[in-house]
């Protein structure tokens, strides 16, 4: 019995087999400014999961520093952790890892105003080290004082370099 | 007698500086007053829309430059009625159709400020409304659309939000950024406080998604006490200042007022993008 559906298929996978591996699409536009970084994706999505830590511990700190929960304990830890992202921040925006060509909030800005950008990091670094001081120190006032001025920095930054819906 | 009679009529009205200071923060009238690096309140700062760009004023009690010659009754012209005192409107950049809810006491209070500030001698810089615009019929035509002049109306179904409105819809003025515009620069009432592109100011309206709307009361007072988001991070800019100089100096009362009040607005969706972000979300 003559069936047209199945000879229709063997037809296609032969002609398919016949015809050798499909030819390689085209190679994709890579940007001319920005050299592609391998791993590019991770990196955005390491650097974001640091960045969204970062906002924990400023939570966490807050809650200890408004009274919300009594552990002073804590704040050292909450202060360090801030203090290290900040050691690390620039080496998380290489170029290549800019919202052109990956899903991030980062602006063209950072590296477009790399000096202002340095600026933002370094107001972050310096308001950390004095949270750490007041941290370690245990003073709940200093420390709410402190979260505040880096607070600032966080927002500071992120108006001129992160992407606002 | 008589001029004693006429000095006692023609006196300023009593108001309490240090609360005309807090109104002051919370409806920025240092911020939009005060240039770059500039004297405090002595005018020079640029707002740019797509209507033109408009420079600040002084407002400092230089009797040359500033509005020293003022009485209130000038001062109270201005702010409820977006007059000059020779009666020209003045651009809605001076976001005077929120202004004119203040009530005397209210304006008291802001001109008892004003009137201790430092005098400035700096001239005023023109306005630079976009060609065809610099007419007053443009901005009666505004006002025709946008500026209904007097105290709030009261929201006869949430009386207990009155409090938080008045915060919000007079020296606040949220909408002013946070209410996008249709074409001539009228405020969209139906999507109050959903959010702007100019200036980029975001959905503050309770949704659930695109607004405030998993924030609770709690998230909301330590926004406005601290400028913190519910994930940690801060605002910057504009926002954070009113945060330091305006909302975060309120007395916790009117802080909870003004935080029960957003909650308690109208859900907004966004509008749905026209192009495809490469960024989250």
């Amino acid at each position: 019995m003559f069936r047209p559906c199945a000879a229709l298929a063997t037809l296609l996978l032969t002609a398919t087999a016949l015809a050798g591996p499909p030819a390689a699409a085209p190679a994709p536009q890579v940007p001319a400014v920005a050299a592609p970084v391998p791993n590019a994706d991770k990196l955005v999505s390491y650097r974001k999961t640091v960045m969204g830590s970062m906002g924990s511990h400023m939570k966490a700190a807050g809650m200890i520093a408004r009274g919300d929960v009594a552990r002073p304990q804590d704040l050292p830890a909450h202060a360090h952790a801030l203090q290290a992202a900040g050691a690390e921040m620039t080496a998380l925006f290489p170029a290549g890892t800019g919202s052109d060509t990956q899903r991030t909030e980062a602006k063209a800005d950072v590296w477009a105003r790399p000096a202002e950008f340095q600026a933002a990091v370094a107001a972050y670094q310096s308001a950390t080290a004095d949270l750490v001081t007041a941290a370690d120190a245990g003073d709940l006032a200093a420390v709410s004082e402190a979260l505040g001025k880096v607070g600032r920095t966080c927002g500071g930054c992120h108006d001129g370099f992160k992407i606002k819906d | 007698m008589i001029t004693l009679v006429a000095a006692l009529a023609f006196a300023d009205p009593p108001g309490v500086a240090a609360q005309g200071e807090r109104l002051a923060g919370l409806a920025g009238c240092v911020a939009c007053h005060t240039a770059a690096g500039g004297e405090p309140l002595a005018g020079g700062h640029r707002i740019t829309t797509r209507f033109g760009t408009f420079v600040g004023t002084n407002i400092t009690p230089d009797v040359t430059y500033g509005i020293g010659s003022w009485a209130f009754s000038d001062f109270k012209r201005a702010m409820v009625e977006g007059r000059s005192p020779d009666g020209r409107a003045y651009w809605p950049a001076f976001p005077y159709e929120h202004f004119t809810h203040l009530d005397d006491p209210a304006l008291a209070d802001l001109w008892a400020w004003l009137r201790v500030q430092p005098p400035v001698a700096r001239r005023d810089e023109p306005h630079e409304p976009k060609k065809g615009l610099n007419t007053q019929a443009a901005v009666h035509l505004w006002r025709l659309f946008a500026f209904r002049k007097g105290p709030l109306p009261p929201d006869e179904d949430h009386p207990d939000l009155s409090r938080g409105a008045w915060l919000a819809e007079g020296p606040g003025h949220c909408g002013g950024c946070h209410t996008p515009r249709n074409g001539v620069g009228v405020p969209i009432q139906r999507r109050a406080l959903a959010g702007n592109h100019d200036p980029a100011a975001p959905n503050i309206t309770p949704h659930p998604t695109d607004g405030i709307g998993a924030w609770t009361v709690d998230d909301t007072l330590i926004f406005l006490r601290e400028g913190m988001l519910p994930d940690g991070d801060y605002v910057g800019g504009e926002m954070a200042r009113i945060v330091t100089e305006g909302t975060a100096r309120l007395s916790d009362a009117d802080q909870q007022a003004l935080a029960v009040w957003m909650l308690g607005q109208r859900p907004v969706a966004d509008r749905p993008r026209r192009a495809p972000r490469t960024g989250d979300r």
